[in-house]
């Protein structure tokens, strides 16, 4: 029974995975994008730190590593759009399909964003090792292996956060047919508070203590500053068990909202 | 005449725009913030390095403004009057293209205010803000003033057809290929680093790289340098020479496009 369940899930994450690779020019096209923005970045605090030392509490070279470290978590942790994809299903009337499958529609949402994450998951990677050989001399290596498997546990658990608040999000197509607004405020907002754009120090003292009660600060900020040994392994596990616990409560705010919203279905197109 | 009857034409497309927008008032609302939110985080972003130093590469913080500014007024002028030609995606993607063919007034036209965004006239405000903070800074006689407002409007004029063509150039492609989204997307996080002053970059290829071939340079650090550099004119002729080339350019790709188009409704 187990193993019927794995190939179902299977199933989906392959259908996802060889839709990507039909829409594999336009993941490429997208990394160069990034590739300059990067770039840009460097640039711009390569130019700061020619008249400063420290910025934020950061040296040059604990800069440049974590822009590369964020971006490259950054890459791990974004799942591309999952909000349309649940929007659009209850816009279009999708939807209905998936209510008459023997899998519930947040198991498939989960599984397709596996298979619809891999090759622009495996381009981020390469394009961040790539950016990592060429500044290997300033980025700073890990404290210890251990601080390394409790980054990659947050990384893990940060995905699926950022993946059940998009998914939330989406659900707001129950109530509204145009969620494309709020789509893009919270895109933006979800980048600048997981420190997606610069380290969250920047934020003045009471703002940035407010940002750290948020599930955000744990996807791109927190894991940095572990790998960067600004906070420690007791800090970092109590950072994970935060993370787990925003897990479990969107989970179950997803499940009260699916619930909420289904009343409200009315399988538009169908 | 004509010109009236095209003018009447843009606002038509800026009402329909504003009505279908209003369908969803919350929503509308919520992306006029959004667009602010953008703004204002750039600035802050700026305000805060330049807490840590007076000037980078040359740059001080009230000229960095200009940049910042220069660029979302450009960006908000292209965003507002053309949406980055949704008119053209849209359409092929949608078969309607012909749509747009048979109608007794220029394609290209046409295509350009197929879809106003009226939201994105917040990016003009949150520019005029910003001038209305700095431009205090710049100090130059009337006659100075009144100088180089009239090459600043004109190099704007100069950015924004810059902008244009080179959204111009790549939804052309979609002539060809309908699945050009990430290069729209590339384009659009490319153009965004014109908000930065381009001469932080070093190396001369790179340099050479965002003055021409794609020329991010004229949306913001080149307007702004008709405030705060003394060859104000050649900065001018330049901007006016790249975006005389890059119209060219964008007017055969398009032209182009149009030949190698099948329509996809016969």
């Amino acid at each position: 029974m187990p193993q019927a369940n794995m190939k179902k899930h299977f199933v989906v994450i392959k259908n996802a995975w060889q839709r990507q690779l039909v829409y594999r020019t336009t993941v490429y096209a997208y990394r160069l994008g990034n590739v300059v923005e990067i770039l840009f970045q460097f640039a711009i605090w390569t130019s700061v730190y020619k008249s400063t030392s420290v910025v934020f509490g950061y040296n040059y070279n604990e800069m440049i590593t974590y822009i590369l470290i964020g971006w490259l978590i950054n890459f791990m942790t974004d799942n591309y759009g999952m909000t349309d994809v649940v929007a659009k299903d209850i816009q279009t009337g999708m939807l209905s399909n998936y209510l008459v499958k023997p899998m519930s529609y947040l198991r498939y949402l989960i599984a397709m964003s596996f298979g619809r994450i891999t090759i622009a998951l495996f381009s981020g990677i390469v394009m961040q090792l790539f950016f990592i050989a060429i500044f290997h001399k300033q980025i700073i290596a890990p404290q210890n292996f251990v601080s390394v498997l409790v980054v990659a546990a947050i990384v893990v658990i940060g995905y699926l956060v950022r993946l059940f608040v998009s998914i939330l999000f989406g659900l707001i197509a129950f109530w509204t047919t145009d969620i494309a607004g709020l789509n893009s405020f919270f895109s933006i907002l979800v980048r600048f508070l997981s420190g997606g754009y610069a380290p969250l120090s920047l934020l003045p003292g009471a703002l940035f203590s407010i940002s750290m009660f948020f599930p955000f600060a744990y996807i791109v900020y927190f894991p940095t500053q572990l790998y960067l040994g600004k906070v420690s392994m007791t800090a970092g596990l109590r950072g994970l068990g935060i993370e787990l616990v925003w897990l479990a409560i969107l989970y179950l705010v997803i499940k009260i909202v699916w619930h909420q919203g289904l009343k409200r279905y009315e399988g538009v197109g169908i | 005449m004509v010109f009236n009857r095209y003018i009447s034409i843009f606002l038509l497309r800026a009402k329909a725009g504003l009505m279908s927008r209003m369908l969803h008032p919350l929503n509308f609302l919520v992306m006029v913030v959004t667009v602010a939110l953008q703004g204002f985080l750039t600035i802050l972003f700026v305000k805060v390095i330049y807490n840590y130093t007076g000037s980078i590469s040359g740059w001080t913080y009230n000229e960095a403004m200009m940049v910042v500014a220069s660029f979302l007024l450009i960006e908000g002028l292209i965003w507002f009057t053309t949406a980055q030609f949704a008119g053209i995606r849209k359409n092929i993607k949608s078969g309607s293209f012909d749509h747009i063919l048979i109608k007794p007034i220029k394609t290209l036209f046409l295509v350009s205010v197929w879809r106003v965004d009226v939201e994105d006239v917040m990016r003009v405000i949150v520019a005029l803000f910003i001038f209305s903070q700095v431009v205090g800074s710049f100090h130059f006689t009337l006659l100075g003033w009144v100088v180089r407002t009239a090459f600043y409007v004109l190099t704007i004029i100069c950015g924004y057809v810059i902008s244009y063509s080179l959204a111009l150039i790549v939804n052309s492609l979609f002539f060809w290929y309908t699945e050009a989204n990430g290069i729209n997307m590339m384009l659009e996080s490319i153009t965004r680093m014109g908000q930065y002053p381009t001469g932080i970059l070093y190396g001369n290829a790179v340099k050479f790289i965002l003055s021409f071939i794609l020329p991010i340079t004229f949306l913001g650090t080149v307007p702004a340098t008709i405030f705060t550099d003394d060859n104000y004119v050649r900065a001018f002729l330049l901007s006016l020479m790249v975006a005389t080339i890059c119209f060219g350019v964008a007017l055969k790709v398009f032209n182009a496009g149009l030949k190698a188009y099948s329509s996809a409704s016969s």
